[in-house]
Protein backbone atom coordinates (compact mmCIF):
# COMPACT_ATOMS: atom_id res chain seq x y z
CA UNK A 1 0.00 0.00 0.00
CA UNK A 2 1.38 3.29 -0.88
CA UNK A 3 2.08 5.76 2.07
CA UNK A 4 -1.11 8.60 1.73
CA UNK A 5 0.57 12.66 1.05
CA UNK A 6 -0.49 14.10 4.04
CA UNK A 7 -0.32 18.00 4.47
CA UNK A 8 -0.52 20.40 7.27
CA UNK A 9 -1.76 23.95 6.41
CA UNK A 10 -3.00 27.04 7.41
CA UNK A 11 -6.84 27.62 7.43
CA UNK A 12 -7.59 29.31 3.72
CA UNK A 13 -9.45 32.68 4.43
CA UNK A 14 -12.49 33.99 3.54
CA UNK A 15 -11.74 36.42 1.14
CA UNK A 16 -9.25 34.07 -0.64
CA UNK A 17 -12.42 31.72 -1.44
CA UNK A 18 -14.71 34.15 -2.23
CA UNK A 19 -12.27 35.46 -4.87
CA UNK A 20 -13.77 32.05 -6.70
CA UNK A 21 -17.27 32.81 -5.89
CA UNK A 22 -19.12 33.98 -8.93
CA UNK A 23 -22.85 32.93 -9.43
CA UNK A 24 -23.65 34.83 -12.04
CA UNK A 25 -20.42 33.10 -14.57
CA UNK A 26 -21.94 30.06 -13.03
CA UNK A 27 -25.24 30.71 -14.53
CA UNK A 28 -24.04 31.70 -17.61
CA UNK A 29 -21.60 28.64 -17.57
CA UNK A 30 -24.60 26.93 -17.20
CA UNK A 31 -26.51 28.37 -19.90
CA UNK A 32 -23.72 27.63 -22.57
CA UNK A 33 -23.23 24.37 -21.64
CA UNK A 34 -27.47 23.92 -21.83
CA UNK A 35 -27.66 25.65 -25.14
CA UNK A 36 -24.38 23.10 -26.06
CA UNK A 37 -26.30 19.87 -25.34
CA UNK A 38 -29.64 21.09 -26.76
CA UNK A 39 -27.88 21.69 -29.77
CA UNK A 40 -26.14 18.05 -30.13
CA UNK A 41 -29.34 16.47 -29.39
CA UNK A 42 -31.30 18.59 -31.98
CA UNK A 43 -28.34 17.69 -34.38
CA UNK A 44 -28.42 13.84 -33.15
CA UNK A 45 -32.65 14.15 -33.27
CA UNK A 46 -32.37 15.59 -37.00
CA UNK A 47 -29.83 12.51 -37.87
CA UNK A 48 -31.71 10.03 -36.45
CA UNK A 49 -35.24 11.07 -38.54
CA UNK A 50 -33.21 12.12 -42.11
CA UNK A 51 -31.96 7.96 -41.21
CA UNK A 52 -35.85 6.90 -40.52
CA UNK A 53 -37.18 9.04 -43.52
CA UNK A 54 -34.06 8.00 -46.04
CA UNK A 55 -34.69 4.42 -45.08
CA UNK A 56 -38.59 4.56 -45.56
CA UNK A 57 -38.28 5.98 -49.06
CA UNK A 58 -35.86 3.68 -49.72
CA UNK A 59 -37.83 0.76 -48.68
CA UNK A 60 -40.94 2.29 -50.64
CA UNK A 61 -38.88 2.56 -53.74
CA UNK A 62 -37.76 -1.45 -53.19
CA UNK A 63 -41.63 -2.46 -52.51
CA UNK A 64 -43.00 -0.62 -55.56
CA UNK A 65 -40.25 -1.95 -58.21
CA UNK A 66 -41.12 -5.18 -56.38
CA UNK A 67 -45.18 -4.83 -57.55
CA UNK A 68 -44.03 -3.61 -60.75
CA UNK A 69 -41.36 -6.59 -61.79
CA UNK A 70 -44.50 -9.30 -60.20
CA UNK A 71 -46.76 -7.39 -62.65
CA UNK A 72 -44.49 -7.33 -65.66
CA UNK A 73 -44.38 -11.22 -64.78
CA UNK A 74 -47.74 -11.57 -64.85
CA UNK A 75 -48.19 -9.74 -67.81
CA UNK A 76 -45.92 -12.02 -69.36
CA UNK A 77 -47.49 -15.00 -68.53
CA UNK A 78 -50.80 -13.76 -69.59
CA UNK A 79 -49.12 -12.91 -73.41
CA UNK A 80 -47.61 -16.40 -73.45
CA UNK A 81 -51.17 -18.07 -72.45
CA UNK A 82 -52.89 -16.20 -74.59
CA UNK B 1 -29.96 19.76 10.43
CA UNK B 2 -33.44 19.61 11.19
CA UNK B 3 -35.90 17.53 9.25
CA UNK B 4 -37.91 20.53 8.38
CA UNK B 5 -34.92 22.59 7.09
CA UNK B 6 -34.00 19.52 4.98
CA UNK B 7 -37.16 19.23 3.42
CA UNK B 8 -37.06 23.73 2.73
CA UNK B 9 -33.30 22.88 0.93
CA UNK B 10 -34.84 20.29 -0.65
CA UNK B 11 -37.81 22.66 -2.23
CA UNK B 12 -35.53 25.61 -3.28
CA UNK B 13 -33.75 22.54 -5.10
CA UNK B 14 -36.86 21.57 -6.81
CA UNK B 15 -37.73 25.03 -7.94
CA UNK B 16 -34.31 25.37 -9.44
CA UNK B 17 -35.65 22.55 -11.77
CA UNK B 18 -37.65 24.91 -13.59
CA UNK B 19 -36.19 28.26 -12.84
CA UNK B 20 -32.20 27.56 -12.38
CA UNK B 21 -31.62 31.28 -10.80
CA UNK B 22 -33.63 30.16 -7.84
CA UNK B 23 -30.50 27.52 -6.96
CA UNK B 24 -28.59 30.57 -6.16
CA UNK B 25 -29.47 30.31 -2.06
CA UNK B 26 -27.60 27.25 -2.06
CA UNK B 27 -24.59 28.62 -4.36
CA UNK B 28 -24.47 30.96 -1.26
CA UNK B 29 -24.88 28.38 1.42
CA UNK B 30 -22.39 26.13 0.32
CA UNK B 31 -19.66 27.29 -1.73
CA UNK B 32 -17.83 27.71 0.79
CA UNK B 33 -18.18 24.42 2.43
CA UNK B 34 -17.23 22.45 -0.84
CA UNK B 35 -14.39 24.99 -1.47
CA UNK B 36 -12.74 23.23 1.67
CA UNK B 37 -13.97 19.82 1.07
CA UNK B 38 -11.92 20.01 -2.06
CA UNK B 39 -9.62 22.32 -0.97
CA UNK B 40 -8.43 19.84 1.64
CA UNK B 41 -8.16 16.44 -1.44
CA UNK B 42 -5.93 18.79 -3.85
CA UNK B 43 -4.42 21.41 -1.54
CA UNK B 44 -4.10 23.31 -5.07
CA UNK B 45 -6.51 26.64 -5.40
CA UNK B 46 -7.18 26.82 -8.43
CA UNK B 47 -7.74 23.60 -9.36
CA UNK B 48 -10.14 23.54 -6.19
CA UNK B 49 -11.58 26.70 -8.04
CA UNK B 50 -12.28 24.77 -11.31
CA UNK B 51 -13.56 21.51 -9.52
CA UNK B 52 -15.94 23.85 -7.23
CA UNK B 53 -17.36 25.27 -10.12
CA UNK B 54 -17.37 21.53 -11.95
CA UNK B 55 -19.72 20.40 -9.31
CA UNK B 56 -21.88 23.24 -9.22
CA UNK B 57 -22.16 22.97 -13.04
CA UNK B 58 -23.19 19.33 -12.45
CA UNK B 59 -25.79 19.74 -10.08
CA UNK B 60 -27.64 22.05 -12.07
CA UNK B 61 -27.24 20.09 -15.25
CA UNK B 62 -28.34 16.80 -13.20
CA UNK B 63 -30.88 18.98 -10.84
CA UNK B 64 -34.23 17.40 -12.74
CA UNK B 65 -32.68 14.00 -12.00
CA UNK B 66 -32.17 14.41 -8.34
CA UNK B 67 -34.61 12.56 -6.24
CA UNK B 68 -34.84 13.46 -2.22
CA UNK B 69 -33.67 10.47 0.08
CA UNK B 70 -33.85 12.08 3.65
CA UNK B 71 -30.43 13.29 4.03
CA UNK B 72 -29.70 17.17 2.88
CA UNK B 73 -29.18 18.31 -0.38
CA UNK B 74 -25.79 19.45 0.44
CA UNK B 75 -24.95 15.75 0.96
CA UNK B 76 -25.31 15.29 -2.89
CA UNK B 77 -22.72 18.28 -3.50
CA UNK B 78 -20.40 16.85 -1.88
CA UNK B 79 -20.81 13.14 -3.60
CA UNK B 80 -20.57 15.21 -6.71
CA UNK B 81 -17.32 16.72 -4.90
CA UNK B 82 -15.91 14.02 -4.03
CA UNK B 83 -16.27 12.42 -7.52
CA UNK B 84 -15.30 14.72 -9.27
CA UNK B 85 -12.04 14.96 -6.96
CA UNK B 86 -11.32 11.28 -7.77
CA UNK B 87 -12.22 11.47 -11.55
CA UNK B 88 -9.19 14.59 -11.54
CA UNK B 89 -6.70 12.48 -9.61
CA UNK B 90 -8.01 9.27 -12.05
CA UNK B 91 -7.21 11.32 -15.22
CA UNK B 92 -3.52 12.37 -13.62
CA UNK B 93 -2.83 9.05 -12.25
CA UNK B 94 -1.98 10.61 -8.96
CA UNK B 95 -2.98 10.03 -5.17
CA UNK B 96 -5.13 12.64 -4.19
CA UNK B 97 -3.35 15.03 -1.23
CA UNK B 98 -5.02 15.47 2.13
CA UNK B 99 -4.38 18.88 3.39
CA UNK B 100 -5.25 19.36 6.59
CA UNK B 101 -6.09 22.50 8.56
CA UNK B 102 -3.55 22.32 11.29
CA UNK B 103 -6.06 24.56 13.85
CA UNK B 104 -8.88 22.06 13.08
CA UNK B 105 -6.39 19.06 13.55
CA UNK B 106 -5.58 20.35 16.92
CA UNK B 107 -8.60 21.43 17.73
CA UNK B 108 -10.19 18.01 17.42
CA UNK B 109 -7.18 16.55 18.86
CA UNK B 110 -7.19 18.68 21.81
CA UNK B 111 -10.77 18.40 23.14
CA UNK B 112 -9.39 16.36 26.10
CA UNK B 113 -6.00 16.17 25.79
CA UNK B 114 -3.97 19.08 26.36
CA UNK B 115 -0.81 18.10 26.96
CA UNK B 116 -0.73 17.29 22.88
CA UNK B 117 2.75 18.27 21.23
CA UNK B 118 3.98 19.19 18.14
CA UNK B 119 6.11 15.73 17.87
CA UNK B 120 2.92 14.15 18.80
CA UNK B 121 1.20 15.80 16.09
CA UNK B 122 4.23 14.84 13.70
CA UNK B 123 3.74 11.51 15.09
CA UNK B 124 0.03 11.38 14.18
CA UNK B 125 0.38 12.88 10.75
CA UNK B 126 2.91 9.79 10.05
CA UNK B 127 0.22 7.20 11.22
CA UNK B 128 -2.28 8.79 8.98
CA UNK B 129 -0.02 8.42 5.81
CA UNK B 130 -0.34 4.59 6.35
CA UNK B 131 -4.24 4.59 7.10
CA UNK B 132 -6.30 3.02 4.32
CA UNK B 133 -7.62 5.94 2.17
CA UNK B 134 -11.19 4.60 2.96
CA UNK B 135 -10.98 5.15 6.33
CA UNK B 136 -9.27 8.88 5.83
CA UNK B 137 -12.03 10.04 3.66
CA UNK B 138 -14.56 8.78 6.38
CA UNK B 139 -12.72 10.63 9.07
CA UNK B 140 -12.40 13.33 7.19
CA UNK B 141 -15.99 13.90 6.76
CA UNK B 142 -16.90 13.19 9.93
CA UNK B 143 -14.32 15.13 11.67
CA UNK B 144 -13.59 18.09 9.45
CA UNK B 145 -17.22 18.70 8.02
CA UNK B 146 -19.18 17.49 10.57
CA UNK B 147 -21.34 14.80 8.90
CA UNK B 148 -23.48 12.32 10.47
CA UNK B 149 -23.06 8.44 9.92
CA UNK B 150 -26.04 8.53 6.97
CA UNK B 151 -24.66 11.19 4.96
CA UNK B 152 -21.74 10.06 5.17
CA UNK B 153 -22.86 6.95 3.85
CA UNK B 154 -24.53 8.74 1.24
CA UNK B 155 -21.37 10.81 -0.07
CA UNK B 156 -19.42 7.69 -0.20
CA UNK B 157 -22.12 5.25 -1.60
CA UNK B 158 -21.82 2.89 1.53
CA UNK B 159 -23.75 1.65 3.73
CA UNK B 160 -25.13 3.34 7.01
CA UNK B 161 -23.20 0.50 9.10
CA UNK B 162 -20.21 0.45 6.90
CA UNK B 163 -19.85 4.29 7.63
CA UNK B 164 -20.04 3.69 11.12
CA UNK B 165 -17.70 0.58 11.11
CA UNK B 166 -14.95 2.49 9.40
CA UNK B 167 -14.90 5.49 11.60
CA UNK B 168 -14.85 2.88 14.42
CA UNK B 169 -11.99 1.49 12.88
CA UNK B 170 -9.97 4.12 12.53
CA UNK B 171 -10.13 5.50 15.48
CA UNK B 172 -9.86 2.55 17.31
CA UNK B 173 -6.31 2.57 15.72
CA UNK B 174 -6.13 6.39 16.44
CA UNK B 175 -6.77 5.48 20.39
CA UNK B 176 -4.53 2.14 20.45
CA UNK B 177 -1.43 4.53 19.14
CA UNK B 178 -1.91 7.96 20.57
CA UNK B 179 -4.24 7.34 23.72
CA UNK B 180 -6.33 9.83 22.23
CA UNK B 181 -9.82 10.52 23.40
CA UNK B 182 -11.71 11.49 20.61
CA UNK B 183 -15.08 10.08 21.18
CA UNK B 184 -16.53 7.96 18.32
CA UNK B 185 -19.56 10.24 18.05
CA UNK B 186 -17.09 13.22 17.57
CA UNK B 187 -19.31 15.26 20.10
CA UNK B 188 -18.46 16.18 23.51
Amino acid sequence: MGRNEIRLREQLSTGNIQRHRDYRVLMKQHRKSKLFRQTVRFFLYSLVVTFIVLLLITLSFYVIQMKKNQEEQKMQERVRTS
Amino acid sequence: MSEDEIRQEYEVLDRSRKKPEAFGVLYERYFERIFNYIYRQTDDEELTADLCSQTFLIVLKNVGKYEFRGVPVSAWFYKIASNEVNKHFRKIKSNKVFSLEQSRVRELIQQENNDFEEEQIQRLIDFMKDLPIEMLEVLELRFFEDKDFKEIAFILEITESGAKMRTYRALDRLRKNFNLKIKYDGKE
